[in-house]
């Protein structure tokens, strides 16, 4: 790609809506997003003969948009770092010990989960989610990188992926669990009848 | 969520479900979470739902690229130059 301009396109397809949907969800803005994208394709066209392992390309891009982002969250708001506790997201038995009532929802249809009020649900719990948290999720889950690619980006330990995902992960399922929960207990559409009408 | 006379209680194998739905764990521990999970009906709704979870944002759907943007890209990218003429 290095010193062709017309190379530039197919890499804009390539990598630009998943530069930019990664960065919307990790800003929260599409004029952030799109800064974030700006800046990463526009170094990595500039910088890309330089790198060393062309395989490593995905990666390497993933790098610079992960410290556009950081950066641009720094820039804004003051956001302190905040640690999830994995003891607040697991249900807990009920008074006399008997075990939590636990809604199975994992029969609803993945189109279910990903329009209307649910998805909305999960796209505010990742935006809700600390930023080393999310942007630990969204790399791992959203974008498909195996752990080890993603303590390489973020320049952390292996170990810390795997537990910033596993507690990101339970806080996103507890976030759409909400939705079941307050279904069950009558202020909303009854899951029974979503369960009914998406099967 | 309950305990139980398993090798394990749910509390630590929930610590361990993310391992167990990458198939990251050793099969000792994997299969002690299977024969929990078989035992334990609160535990198996929770992975199949943290897995639902997981399925949910591997599909969420991207948007493409707006054209004006694209077009505001191209335009950056001219103005900046190619990286041989750097």
């Amino acid at each position: 790609m290095a010193g062709d301009p017309a190379a530039f396109e197919p890499f804009v397809d390539r990598f630009g809506p998943r530069l930019l949907d990664f960065g919307r969800r990790m800003c929260g803005h599409r004029e952030d997003a799109e800064e974030v994208l700006q800046e990463t394709l526009l170094k990595a066209y500039t910088s890309v003969k330089n790198l060393r392992e062309p395989a490593a390309l995905q990666t390497w891009v993933y790098r610079v948009a992960a410290n556009a982002c950081l950066r641009m969250r720094r820039r804004g708001k003051f956001e302190p770092a905040r640690e999830i506790s994995l003891d607040d997201l697991l249900p807990r038995p009920g008074p006399g010990g008997e075990p939590p009532a636990i809604p199975d929802w994992s029969d609803l249809p993945l189109d279910r989960l990903l329009r209307g009020e649910l998805a909305q649900r999960l796209d505010r719990a990742i935006l809700e989610l600390p930023e080393d948290y999310r942007i630990v999720v969204l790399l791992r889950d959203l974008e498909g990188f195996d752990t080890r690619s993603t303590a390489e980006i973020l320049g952390v330990a292996e170990g810390l992926v795997k537990v910033r995902l596993h507690r990101a992960r339970l806080a996103l399922r507890r976030a759409l669990e909400s939705y079941f929960v307050r279904d069950a207990k009558g202020t909303g559409t009854a899951p029974g009848k979503d369960h009914d009408r998406a099967r | 969520m309950t305990a139980h006379d398993d090798a394990m209680n749910c509390r630590d194998m929930a610590e361990h479900l993310s391992g167990y739905l990458d198939a990251e764990l050793d099969d000792a521990l994997r299969r002690t979470i299977e024969r929990h999970e078989g035992r334990c009906p609160p535990c198996r709704a929770f992975i199949r739902t943290l897995a639902r979870t997981v399925e949910a944002v591997r599909s969420m759907p991207r948007r493409p690229l707006p054209p004006a943007l694209k077009k505001a890209l191209r335009e950056a990218l001219l103005n900046t130059g190619t990286p041989d003429a750097q």
